[in-house]
């Protein structure tokens, strides 16, 4: 039995605020443009998984009953910022054994704006105010400044960079560049980190329709292959995201580890890597994702925004979409989102942001607690 | 005047009417030897459940630092009007760090490696009208 995951259909939609819409519009729009790409019927899916963070328990079976009682199973998966990771790593779990041939994963999120509701914190946390996400980042940023030298410039320019290619993305939430003085002049939130160079939290969807070897030539499209999906959480030190202490240990991270397991499930590794969408909910987390997958050593990420590497044209261009900075992250729907945004690269079909001969993508996810997904997808 | 409690059991302990005797808390692991912030069941590093509850260092230095521009949403319930809050990664040991707000230091003063040490002040007014005492860190005086 052949192991292989095909993506065969992708759909998403734009990402933002729709107060006119409800999740289960949001939803339908990207599961339905799925189904559309790959050319085949809702009754065709057998076994589906749905992602989402802030919405109701049941959310998939309300998205899914818009298309008819099928009868299909459908579970609810949530792990944070990699909630949509960990629905694909199930869905293609189920594929490969033999559980069913065609399936659905798709993520779907509604938000309000703003920071994030706090979830499940100590009451002395949530009260205190000390459970923030750009607080946590903000203080990851001063300490690699510190060690490595790492400078607020190259920090704006990842901003910079993404919120660039976000104005060729039609699904993106802001499509307007930034010079590189209204980055670094645009209001302080926690030192040293401004609004222009983090995420917003928002709503979208996007929807993968996902067949095992023995079916894809059924299809009229030429497939994707998911090489590797990985989900970890984080060991210590546990610091980019609201902990209330972290031990200084050399365990990997969460995304090291969820990364080196990709790798060596795909049997790739960092180099092989055309194009890449990483968890960049600010600027400077993006430079951290490009140590902690390899892309350089660990205290070189500056080196490698200098050089221009990760632009598109550069050696391997990081966020072609605009990133979480330009999209927002909803947050159940984001990793499918970014995945989606590289299934376009891999077909060529990503225009003024399209990335030269890319045949090999990787997607990374980092949130909560610690929860990293770490996707790689070939032609 | 209102009573006085402390914000969770779980992290500091001593003295209620002496603040100033306080200490935050921890679970020392016997088996891996790291010092865990709080009382725990397992080892955050090693899964035993062999602890003991130590206090921690009442004095500490400053791993990283930032300060906090915007008022946290709802249910935040800190200073109001709000004012921007220091905040830091305090080292407490060669491991351990915990997350503390910084206070008596203004924001450009910040530094890694400063040396502060653990103070007890208000946090919040629970629902009973009693003063929750929180840690800070403040600046040791030289």
């Amino acid at each position: 039995m052949s192991n292989n995951v095909n993506i065969i259909g992708v759909g998403a939609h734009k990402c933002g605020r729709f107060p006119d819409e409800t999740f289960q519009d949001v939803g339908r729009f990207a599961v339905q443009a799925a189904l559309e790409d790959a050319d085949i019927s809702y009754t065709d899916i057998q076994r589906a998984f749905c992602a989402r963070v802030f919405l109701p328990p049941v959310t998939g079976m309300k998205v899914l009953l818009q298309f008819g009682r099928s009868g299909i199973p459908v579970e609810d998966i949530e792990a944070a910022c990699a909630s949509s990771g960990a629905a694909l790593k199930t869905a293609c779990n189920s594929i490969r054994s033999g559980d069913c041939d065609i399936a659905l994963a798709f993520g779907v999120e509604k938000m309000p704006g703003g920071f994030l509701p706090p979830p499940n914190y100590n009451k002395w946390q949530v009260n205190t105010g000390l459970i923030q996400n750009p607080m946590y980042w903000a203080l990851n940023a001063t300490r690699h400044m510190h060690d490595y030298g790492t400078t607020i410039e190259q920090i704006a320019k990842v901003a910079y960079k993404n919120h660039k290619n976000g104005v060729y993305n039609p699904n993106a939430m802001y499509q307007k560049e930034f010079s590189m003085e209204e980055i670094l002049n645009s209001k302080l939130v926690c030192d040293p980190m401004r609004l222009f160079m983090i995420c917003t939290p928002n709503e979208g969807s996007a929807a993968f329709i996902l067949c095992s070897d023995k079916v894809v030539k059924r299809f009229k499209t030429k497939p994707i292959t998911i090489a590797a999906i990985e989900h970890r959480i984080s060991q210590n030190p546990i610091k980019q995201v609201a902990a209330y202490c972290f031990h200084d240990f050399d365990h990997p991270s969460a995304t090291t580890a969820a990364a080196n397991a990709a790798y060596t499930a795909a049997g790739l590794g960092p180099k092989d890597i055309d194009v890449a969408e990483v968890q960049d909910t600010d600027a400077f987390c993006e430079m951290e994702a490009y140590e902690h997958l390899g892309f350089c050593k660990i205290g070189e990420s500056g080196k490698l925004v200098d050089e221009g590497t990760t632009e598109i044209g550069g050696r391997i261009p990081v966020n072609t979409s605009g990133g979480l900075i330009s999209n927002g992250e909803p947050v159940g729907a984001s990793g499918l989102r970014q995945l989606y945004d590289l299934v376009v690269q891999l077909r060529g079909q990503a225009k003024q942001r399209q990335v030269e001969n890319a045949k090999v993508a990787l997607g990374h996810v980092y949130g909560a607690d610690g929860h990293s997904a770490v996707a790689i997808l070939k032609k | 005047m209102a009573n006085a409690v402390i914000f969770d059991s779980n992290f500091i302990a001593g003295p209620i009417e002496h603040p100033e005797q306080m200490r935050l808390i921890g679970s020392k692991c016997h088996s891996c030897g790291i010092v865990n912030f709080g009382k725990r069941f397992y080892c955050d590093n090693c899964s035993s459940k062999d602890l003991e509850e130590v206090q921690l260092p009442a004095k500490g230095k400053i791993y990283s630092h930032s300060v906090v521009r915007f008022q946290p949403p709802p249910p935040y319930k800190g200073p109001d009007p709000f004012v921007p809050l220091p905040v830091a990664w305090v080292a407490l040991n060669e491991k351990l760090k915990v997350i503390s707000y910084i206070v008596d230091c203004p924001p450009e003063k910040l530094a890694i490696d400063m040396e502060v040490e653990m103070v007890m002040q208000k946090g919040w007014t629970d629902e009973k009208g009693n003063d929750v005492l929180m840690y800070a860190f403040r600046p040791v005086k030289k």
